[in-house]
């Protein structure tokens, strides 16, 4: 019981705080819409830029081959004058990479020689690297258009030649446009397929941004919990609690559980919102959400209460605060997926509870997995809990 | 002198304090040093993906007494050492064990190579489709597989095409037994593919040259890198812009400046005092930072007049703002909020936190320049890219003006209050 009145006058205190409001709820809502909306599929242009200088302005094969890039879907051309302002853009990052036709190009190739395309970009980056994958393919398809022209030609040629060099040359654009309609429907093709049927439901930005808020958010809001802490050890609240009947560990479970009740809720909200204004589908196993949500909530709770253990001025909350939201969230890959990240830096990840937070949500909203998906994460976010919760008890002290 | 003693006290008292330090250096730097950490070697080319694991599952049949077989070739291709850095391949008999891998996270894609693979690569009369099953949570690798898997094919149907026009052209002419010149076609076909590959350890074909894009004179840089130490810079200096204009109204709720006030000193003089640690302590933060990036993770902020600018109109607009914020708000109390989410979503929208992402959308970008954050990222992306001082001087202009115009506005906020 009273437990409970400790509980009730910490979250009395935090409520009063409109700075509460501001720093639980309003950020984590508008750092989900926002990194929702641009790294998800907001029904725009999503084609890479690409830029494209044509140095053989007569060439047939020049003016063929835009038609190749822009039939894969994949890139959007920007004409260029020259091969120095494609540097510069693809520099300044305006365009993920560009091509250049050198002049003469078309004539070279009919004539069977190698005439190389000058390709503008950075194969290490991720951009870079699939708009010259894309257009080395399309470029690819196009000069093996032309190769299948020049061996038909060649064979026919060398068993009933043609009557003059026009006719071997309207005969040999005539295979091209054939060989040309048969790339544009390959009777070989590639299929992605999800392992989820959810998969298709969830915007792929909400279904990072929404969980990863969702942690991050976690930790970020135990400055509010973990300050009351302090400024009770320092007006001496807490020795004067301990005249009265209250027992030290009462004193302490109020405290952690206060922090366990506010990020729960703060969590409650934020996924009633991943789920309809989102549509992020955490009901789709509620009951694994629900167990995620405990046991990421009991997790910071064990966090912020060391951290309010450990800090002897209000300054130091803050900051052992930011510190573990930046290393935990980055880590564990809250902020982008540890997919994209180095090798390293994905195995150090996922050894961090943030990520097994992570990993329990995106069984539920992605992978379509139902409650039990959640045991492992969750187990493992209340082990680490505990952990903390026995240093933080360890280090309390009262005044 | 009264003016430079009030600054310097102010100064030597934010100096002592752990937290100031934290904000104002440690974590922009924590930040910077785990993005590099996480991206540094690949964006510079150095380092890769964690390779995937894939399990491919070959139910390919090719025709009785063919040759030619697409399904091994194809499990080769993915086998092989070139893919040894992206992908880790096991293979499986079934479809279903190779799906319920990927389901229980034990692979995180399969490959499914259809029966009648190796006879539509042959005669192309009908469609096949390769299946890649794929863990939901990947967003990347999928792509990657999937192009490397679009190339091989096109090698397939590149050849089935160089028939099938062969074998056209042929017939349109009306002559007789196409089929004879078939093998020939498809072996220059073939070479022609194999003379046109990448090959070993590059990424181009000798159909390509490669020219990376022109080096800035940063290029010693890694981009990445320097543009997010950039963003986190910015952040970090409008927020220590706002923290000690905060000072002001401390001083005021513990009754010092009431004190001072009492003092011969004129009150202008205190406030100016007061401002100009407001600058000091902005113009060491980013000296320490702009050195200790240098030195850390190798940063070159490009040429001294351009960084000078940057630098001088970030602290100018950040000085203006921090005090035009402090002089709306009327208790320290109140300054949570102002620090968190005013800055915050400023920042958010001057694009100080998506600096490193390559596709941003354009009404965002132009969105960035209604922010004083926006407008210093700018000039420092052009620091950083080389770009000579003439070309800041937009950028340069802008925060000067803006800061100066919020400057007054808070330091005439600020005198009415105490006059």
């Amino acid at each position: 019981m009273r437990i409970l009145e400790l509980i009730r006058k910490d979250l009395s205190q935090i409520v009063r705080d409109w700075k509460s409001f501001v720093f639980l709820l309003a950020m984590p809502l508008v750092f989900t819409l926002f990194f929702g909306i641009l790294f998800g599929s907001t029904g725009g242009d999503n084609r890479l830029a690409v830029g494209f200088v044509n140095l053989d302005r007569q060439g047939d094969l020049s003016l063929e081959l835009p038609q190749w890039m822009e039939g894969t879907g994949a890139v959007r051309l920007v004409v260029l004058p020259d091969e120095a302002s494609a540097q510069t853009q693809v520099r300044d990052g305006k365009l993920a990479a560009a091509i250049v036709i050198p002049s003469g190009f078309s004539q070279r190739v009919w004539q069977g020689e190698n005439d190389p395309l000058t390709l503008v970009g950075d194969p290490a980056g991720q951009n870079g690297q699939a708009a010259l994958s894309t257009i080395q393919s399309a470029a690819k398809r196009m000069l093996g258009a032309v190769e299948a022209a020049h061996l038909a030609t060649a064979a026919i040629s060398g068993r009933q030649p043609f009557a003059n060099l026009k006719e071997e040359q309207k005969f040999r654009w005539e295979r091209f446009c054939a060989a040309k309609a048969d790339w544009q429907n390959t009777p070989l093709s590639v299929t992605l397929q999800a392992a989820s049927g959810n998969a298709q439901a969830v915007p792929s930005g909400f279904a990072q941004s929404s969980p990863g808020i969702i942690v991050q958010f976690a930790i970020f809001g135990l400055i509010t919990s973990a300050m009351l802490m302090v400024v009770e050890r320092k007006t001496r609240t807490l020795q004067r609690l301990l005249t009265t009947p209250i027992a030290r560990w009462q004193v302490i479970a109020g405290h952690t559980l206060a922090m366990f009740v506010v990020v729960f809720l703060q969590e409650l909200i934020l996924v009633l919102l991943g789920q309809f204004a989102f549509g992020v589908n955490y009901l789709a196993a509620p009951g694994g959400t629900l167990l995620m949500m405990v046991s990421l909530a009991f997790w910071s709770a064990g966090l912020g209460l060391l951290i309010g253990a450990t800090s002897r001025v209000e300054e130091q909350v803050i900051l052992w605060s930011l510190l573990a939201m930046f290393l935990f969230s980055a880590l564990g890959g809250a902020w982008f997926p540890l997919e994209v990240a180095g090798p390293t830096f994905a195995q150090i990840g996922h050894l961090m509870p943030t990520a097994w937070a992570m990993d329990g949500f995106q069984n539920i909203i992605l992978r379509g997995l139902g409650d039990a998906s959640a045991l492992l994460p969750a187990g493992i976010l209340l082990g680490v809990g505990l952990a903390f919760l026995a240093v933080a008890v360890w280090r309390f002290r009262f005044e | 002198m009264k003016l430079l003693n009030i600054a310097l006290k102010d100064l030597s008292r934010i100096s002592r304090s752990p937290f100031g330090i934290g904000m104002a250096l440690v974590v922009p730097l924590l930040i910077t040093g785990l993005i590099y950490f996480a991206f540094g070697g690949i964006s510079s080319g150095g380092g890769s993906l964690a390779p995937a694991r894939v399990v491919v599952v070959n139910l390919d049949q090719p025709p009785a007494g063919s040759p030619f077989a697409a399904g091994p070739l194809l499990e080769q291709v993915l086998v092989g050492t070139q893919m040894a850095s992206l992908m880790q391949v096991t293979t499986s008999p079934s479809e279903g064990a190779a799906r319920l891998a990927v389901e229980n996270k034990q692979a995180d894609m399969a490959v499914v190579i259809p029966a009648n693979f190796t006879q539509v690569a042959l005669n192309g009369s009908s469609k096949a489709s390769l299946l890649v099953y794929f863990d939901p949570v990947l967003q990347v690798q999928p792509k990657i597989l999937e192009a490397i898997l679009r190339d091989t094919l096109d090698g397939f149907s590149g050849t089935g095409i160089a028939i099938a026009t062969l074998l056209e052209g042929w017939k349109q002419l009306g002559l007789p037994d196409g089929e004879s010149q078939i093998p020939l076609v498809e072996r220059l076909y073939v070479e022609w593919i194999r003379n046109s590959q990448a090959p070993e350890g590059s990424a181009i074909g000798s159909a390509f040259v490669l020219q990376k894009p022109a080096a800035p004179q940063t290029a010693d840089s890694n981009p990445l890198l320097a543009q997010t130490m950039a963003g986190m810079m910015i952040f970090f200096v409008f927020y220590s812009g706002a923290v000690v204009a905060m000072n002001i109204l401390q001083e005021d709720e513990q009754g010092t400046l009431a004190r001072l006030f009492s003092t011969p000193t004129a009150k202008g003089q205190i406030l100016l005092g007061k401002l100009v640690s407001v600058l000091l302590v902005m113009v060491i933060q980013t000296i320490l930072l702009l050195l200790l990036s240098s030195l850390f993770f190798g940063i070159h902020w490009g040429s001294p007049l351009s960084l000078v600018l940057a630098d001088l109109g970030t602290i100018a607009i950040a000085g203006g703002l921090g005090l035009f914020l402090m002089s709306l708000i009327r208790s320290s109390r109140q300054s949570g909020p102002i620090l968190g989410g005013v800055l915050t979503l400023t920042a958010m929208l001057g694009g100080l936190f998506t600096v490193s992402l390559p596709s941003i959308p354009k009404a965002f970008q132009v969105a960035n320049l209604f922010t004083p954050q926006g407008w210093a990222l700018r000039a420092w992306k052009l620091s950083l890219s080389g770009a000579s001082p003439v070309d800041l001087l937009v950028p340069f202009a802008v925060m000067l003006v803006s800061g100066l115009i919020l400057f007054a506005v808070g330091l005439f906020r600020f005198k009415r209050r105490y006059a």
